[in-house]
């Protein structure tokens, strides 16, 4: 019996660490990293959302012959859905970070974001 | 009849992305001209929808065959179709630009991230679900990305590198407040939403402002949230500037207006009134206003050209979340009117300032020196771009700002407080504008050589001056069409029930 | 410059998190008036997938046309034909795995924007990596090398598994595409000079991609609604059912694994058009 509230304020405490990460870190996949994080952090939030104590996955099976007419016998089937395009996205946008890291890295041979600073003529 | 086909303004250039990667290989030039020809049946598409819309109200089209609320649904209103309209014109010619260039290993690739940009926009602008918004968002930021990062030079890497940065934070304040509404009213249809969300409590309400603002900031260019415009607007390609300068602008407005007003919002005594604690029209207005001042400071202090027309274009955003925050019907009229002029002058600057620099080792402001001789086809075209974003007289900006300045005095304290920030900073935008012309004239060489002309440049620059003018001088068609949306976008009831098939809510 | 004691970047950064963190935690511990997230959900009687897990959402929504006005009050009334796994048959959605049926076929218009963002963001790297230079090649040991052999036909059959299963149990073709380009993966970590045609594979890819939206057109077609379901869904439960999930669950597995290889290629040995 876990309170709901619980899963709330840990995906807000690592949505949390993640923005600092942002904020602080200067090696550019480092950064990455910290907003992979905050994508993480909003998922466990949405799965969180579709929990429902004693209940079981939301797939039919022997087991699990037939949906409640309240549905409290399963955990909320859209959150899932939802995660699963979230994670893909994230993905996406990772592999792109990924890849203008490593073009990045080969103009500077550095990651640090400080040292990209070349004299910016306004 | 049902009007489900309104999905292919987002299928078919999704299907061309597809197809035009296999016909690419046996001609690179095939997927240039299905570009071109798809953004052709997609702007006659929607304007057919657009007059279908204005003599039926809104429609809405049903994906996978189930009924809002279930399901997903495109929604079809006046509002939305006109700026997608406007999109697709301003995509069209700038893909006329990507035409005019020689093929390489990338036309079809850049080819295919066009189509997608477009089915992005097409699906920001139609989707009725707010998770799809997400999504769309997703796939429009990312199209982004790449398109700024087509250079691969180190400007145009960081540029693109911001701007992945604060799209992907921007998408987890995005998911948080997503989930925060699902949660809380255990439905993502915008309508629906916009229906109850005057049930939730206050502060569960600022929570979901807060994530809004969170994700939308940085797509509107907003103070300080639009450190990455200076690079990527700088190390971008000339058709990707157009992109990103108008079309981007105008899909974040958009996603702005919907998520600001359609979903917190609800229409009062003809003003919206945002149905959490604080007064969250103010706290739009201040933010706007700051980064109009913060931009014209950004735009007065550069040297290079496509930072001054970068940071303009974040001064001008900044005026429309303005003229959104006093939430009226007349300052949504200005809005609309500021947001044709920001899309299609913005278009023309680029492009003509493009073509008038052409040569020039540096491209700072020195280099338009004497660009009148050089060139003078798209030094003119630069100076009708620039004084319409002035507002000089009959000119659309012109317009717009007098419509912004009077709805503001007309609005309660504060607003007529900070319409003096939206006073100054056309008085700052008016000096840089005309020092870039002031250039133009000068010439310091004796033998000023004329550039190549290059047609395509000049006929995309004609197609959106045309348009620009024929809006500029019929007042009168210009003011019925601008009307019409912002009846639109003021009727918040009507969205709702066309959507959810309920006839009397009151 | 040398790094002081009192760091005020961070400092800043620190005051924003907190300031942040305490705002964004209020709303669930919040005691005053309106709906706000319940501390624990006891059932989905107020979520709209509660018609997704009784796979009754057609019902539901005619329901609420014919009580027009009176919005709130038709949900609870809807008649309830809940689904019984093994016996119904031709339901609403065929899957038996709800999550299935959600993303395929209640917002199966997510996955096709799903489908665009993984290829909009290969394309992107494709596009970044043009004219890298590939990494020095290095030889691994026999061992790596003979039992990544061994593993990869064994790793692409689970991936496979896992997209034809995806209506029946967790998984389905992003998973599966991923586990397939694992294999590909595996390839180019143990044996140095593996390498494939990016070419090939992007047509696969891409004729994948316009298969499915070619489907989605045919739903619209055949059923008046993009994506719409126009092939029998059989038995709820059942290997032999809901055959369009099947086809395209299938194609987005063979789309993914194409393209999450190809990624990789490109990420490992720079884009080549070969």
């Amino acid at each position: 019996m876990i309170d709901n509230r619980l899963i709330y304020v840990m995906s807000l405490l690592l949505f949390l660490v993640g923005l600092y990460g942002v904020l602080t870190r200067k090696n550019i996949l480092k950064m990455l990293v910290a907003v992979s994080i905050m994508e993480t952090a909003a998922n466990i939030f949405l799965i969180g959302l579709g929990y429902i104590s004693n209940s079981s996955a939301p797939i039919l099976s022997e087991s699990l012959k037939q949906v409640n007419l309240l549905g409290s016998n399963i955990s909320d089937p859209l959150p899932h859905s939802l995660v699963l395009t979230a994670i893909v996205i994230g993905v996406g946008t990772t592999a792109l970070g990924i890849a203008i890291a490593v073009r990045l890295y080969s103009h500077y041979r550095t990651l640090n974001i400080n040292k990209m600073g070349d004299k910016d003529e306004l | 009849m049902s009007y489900n086909s309104a999905i292919l303004l987002i299928a078919a250039p999704l299907l061309m992305a597809f197809l035009s990667f296999i016909l690419g290989i046996f001609n690179k030039r095939i997927p240039a001209i299905l570009l071109v020809l798809t953004l052709s049946f997609n702007f006659y598409f929607s304007t057919y929808l657009l007059t279908l819309v204005s003599s039926k109200g809104v429609l809405v089209s049903v994906i996978s065959g189930f009924e809002p609320p279930f399901g997903i649904n495109l929604v079809l209103t006046y509002f939305s179709l006109l700026l997608l309209s406007l999109i697709y014109l301003i995509i069209l010619s700038a893909s006329v630009v990507f035409v005019s260039k020689k093929t390489d290993e990338n036309t079809v690739k850049v080819a295919t991230l066009l189509f997608l940009f477009t089915a992005a926009a097409s699906g920001l602008l139609l989707t009725g679900d707010i998770f799809n918004m997400f999504v769309f968002f997703e796939i429009f930021a990312v199209a982004n990305i790449s398109l700024i990062s087509l250079k691969k030079n180190k400007t145009s890497l960081k540029g693109s590198f911001k701007y992945l940065l604060l799209s992907s934070i921007g998408s987890a304040f995005l998911l948080f407040g997503i989930g925060m509404i699902y949660g809380t009213l255990g439905t993502l249809n915008i309508a629906e939403i916009g229906l109850r969300f005057y049930e939730l409590s206050p502060l569960t309400g600022a929570f979901i402002f807060i994530m809004f603002l969170g994700a939308i900031l940085s797509e509107t260019e907003t103070f300080p949230f639009n450190f990455w415009i200076t690079d990527s607007y700088k190390g971008a390609r000339n058709f990707v500037n157009i992109l990103l300068g108008s079309a981007s602008s105008v899909a974040a407005l958009y996603i702005f207006f919907r998520l600001f007003f359609t979903i917190i919002g609800y229409p009062i005594n003809n003003r919206y009134e945002f149905l959490i604690s604080m007064d969250a029209r103010l706290i739009i207005a201040l933010i706007s206003a700051i980064s109009v001042i913060v931009s014209e400071i950004g735009a007065l202090s550069s040297k290079s050209v496509k930072r001054i027309l970068a940071f303009s274009s974040a001064s001008q955003m900044g005026m429309i979340l303005f003229a959104f925050s006093i939430s009226d019907f007349n300052s949504f009229s200005a809005a609309l009117t500021l947001i044709f002029n920001l899309s299609l002058s913005k278009a023309i600057l680029f492009l003509s300032s493009h073509e008038i620099m052409k040569g020039a080792k540096e491209k700072n402001i020195e280099s338009f020196t004497g660009g009148l001789g050089r060139n003078p086809v798209f030094s003119a075209l630069f100076i009708f771009g620039s004084l319409s974003m002035v507002g000089f007289p009959l000119t659309l900006g012109f317009y717009g700002k007098i419509s912004l300045v009077a709805s503001a005095v007309s609005a309660s304290g504060y607003f007529s407080i900070l319409v003096f920030v939206i006073l100054l900073a056309s008085a700052a935008e008016l000096f840089y504008y005309f020092r870039l012309m002031h250039k133009l004239f000068v010439s310091e060489q004796n033998h000023t050589e004329k550039t190549k002309m290059n047609w395509f440049y000049a006929a995309s620059g004609s197609l959106l001056l045309a348009v620009m003018i024929i809006l500029a001088l019929m007042p009168k068609f210009t003011e019925r069409i601008v009307s019409s949306a912002a009846g639109d976008m003021m009727d918040k009831t009507t969205y709702i029930e066309r959507v959810l098939k309920a006839e009397d809510l009151k | 410059m040398r790094e002081t004691s009192f760091n005020t970047g961070k400092f800043f950064a620190l005051i924003i998190v907190a300031v942040l963190g305490i705002f964004m935690i209020s709303p669930f511990f919040d005691t005053g008036s309106g709906k706000k997230i319940s501390p624990r959900l006891e059932n989905l009687k107020d979520r709209v997938s509660l018609h997704y897990g009784l796979k009754n959402v057609n019902d539901a929504s005619k329901n609420i046309e014919e009580c027009q006005g009176d919005y709130y009050t038709c949900r609870e009334g809807v008649k309830c034909n809940n689904v019984i796994y093994k016996e119904t048959a031709d339901a609403e959605t065929g899957p038996a795995n709800l999550v299935t049926s959600i993303v395929l076929d209640y917002r199966a218009f997510d996955t096709l924007g799903e489908i665009t963002v993984l290829f909009i963001s290969i394309l992107g790297v494709a596009l970044l990596m043009t004219g890298f230079p590939a990494l020095p090649v290095k030889n691994e040991s026999m061992i790596q090398s003979a039992g990544a052999k061994f593993l990869v036909p064994i790793i692409m059959l689970v991936g496979i598994y896992i997209f034809l299963h995806g209506h029946l149990t967790p998984g389905g073709g992003f998973p599966g595409g991923a586990v397939i380009a694992t294999g590909f993966l595996l390839m180019f970590m143990t044996s140095g000079d593996y390498n494939f045609r990016s070419r090939r594979f992007k047509t696969v890819e891409t004729a994948a991609g316009t298969i499915i939206v070619a489907l989605a057109i045919a739903g619209l077609i055949f059923k008046d609604s993009f994506f719409a379901n126009f092939l029998p869904n059989g038995r709820l439960g059942d290997l032999f059912s809901s055959f369009l999930i099947v086809i395209i669950y299938s194609l987005i597995g063979i789309k993914v694994g194409s393209e999450l290889s190809v990624g990789l290629r490109n990420l490992y040995t720079g884009e080549k058009d070969d």
